[in-house]
């Protein structure tokens, strides 16, 4: 290495860096040079996010919609053996009244508190046949009628009540009575009652 | 931006080796689906229960059993008792587990319940006036879980 310096050869020592000899500031001093004024943003983890969101509420995705809207002084009970839920009337039992799809029929307090033994809630009847009679027009084949009603029942009520809301469905000509309730996981292969 | 190396062609080797990819029109998809997924999510989860029901006027579809069939009957009762009983006059008392009834024994009952009669579906539920909807149903779930589908309810007086 020594022989190739003294011969002034191709290979010569490194010197001094040359902005040590320059006075500039611009190049002395760092961060002073105009910014840029486009900033990249990292669209990878903002793809990654809506991909979860999609898959999420893909999972959460229910193709039939919202058949049945809960009144507010309802509370559903829970059941881990279920079916999904079919267009059909719908009558809500609440602590105070009782409703054919949002129309107040009866007073629920009062049908507690009878004791006659004539079940038939009239109003109820009248426009259950009213709703069947409907259906029958808009749909001529009688297979087409199942009788189905779903009965949306406070969790707290008495059988009471409810038996006279069943007799009056069969009577009207609705005999396939279903219960509202709210879906319940089931806890592996464990019994219901676990 | 996403980004791939394809081989290099031809001489040099020079051509930039990232491809970038244009990830806009896939976010404009992401968020359109995401919309459309958020206005017609339905939060609440609902189902129904099916039952058969035998009121005071009218028989159960089932009704007339075979002489040869046993009858299953479970009596809720008021006092936070079930009383499992059959049509051969075999009955089980299920006392009431605090204040509350005791569902374990039960689903115990309904599954030795089950064993004994594999090809029974069907069981009735008798039930006092004053007991309270939700026990009921969870009666019934239970029913339900220990294989027999079909349940009648029914108040004690109709044919109780």
């Amino acid at each position: 290495m020594s022989s190739a310096f003294d011969k002034g050869g191709l290979i010569k020592q490194a010197g001094p860096r040359l902005r040590k000899f320059i006075p500039l500031k611009f190049i002395t001093k760092h961060g002073t040079g105009k910014k840029s004024s486009y900033a990249e943003l990292n669209l990878t983890s903002m793809v990654d996010m809506l991909t979860i969101l999609v898959v999420f509420l893909l999972q959460t995705f229910s193709a039939s919609g919202e058949l049945l809207t809960v009144s507010k002084n309802v509370t559903l009970p829970e059941a881990m053996n279920y079916k999904d839920l079919e267009q059909a009337p719908i009558i809500s039992i609440s602590r105070d009244s009782v409703t054919l799809n949002g129309e107040p029929k009866a007073d629920a307090s009062e049908l507690t508190r009878e004791t006659t033994m004539d079940w038939k809630i009239p109003q109820l009847h009248d426009d259950l046949v009213v709703l069947k009679n409907n259906f029958k027009l808009l749909h001529p084949d009688p297979n087409d009628w199942k009788g189905l009603v779903i009965v949306q029942g406070d969790k707290n009520i008495d059988f009471k009540v409810l038996k006279k809301i069943m007799y009056t469905c069969t009577v009207a000509g609705y005999n396939n009575v279903n219960f509202a309730v709210q879906q319940k996981a089931k806890a592996g292969a464990a019994p219901a009652a676990h | 931006m996403g980004g791939a190396a394809p081989t290099p062609s031809g001489k040099g080797g020079k051509k930039p080796l990232d491809a970038s990819i244009n990830l806009v029109p896939f976010i404009d998809l992401l968020s359109c689906c995401i919309s459309f997924l958020l206005i017609t999510a339905v939060w609440t989860q609902l189902a129904r229960m099916d039952v058969t029901q035998k009121s005071k006027s009218q028989g159960a579809p089932n009704d007339d059993p075979q002489p040869n069939q046993v009858t299953l009957t479970l009596f809720v009762n008021k006092d936070n008792t079930f009383t499992f009983s059959k049509s051969t006059g075999e009955s089980i008392p299920i006392e009431a587990k605090g204040d509350d009834f005791d569902y374990v024994k039960l689903a115990d009952t309904l599954a030795q319940a089950k064993k004994d009669h594999a090809d029974k579906e069907d069981l009735t539920i008798k039930t006092d006036d004053v007991v309270v909807y939700h026990k009921i149903i969870k009666a019934m779930d239970i029913a339900i879980s220990a294989k027999f589908p079909t349940v009648t309810l029914t108040d004690k007086g109709a044919g109780g």
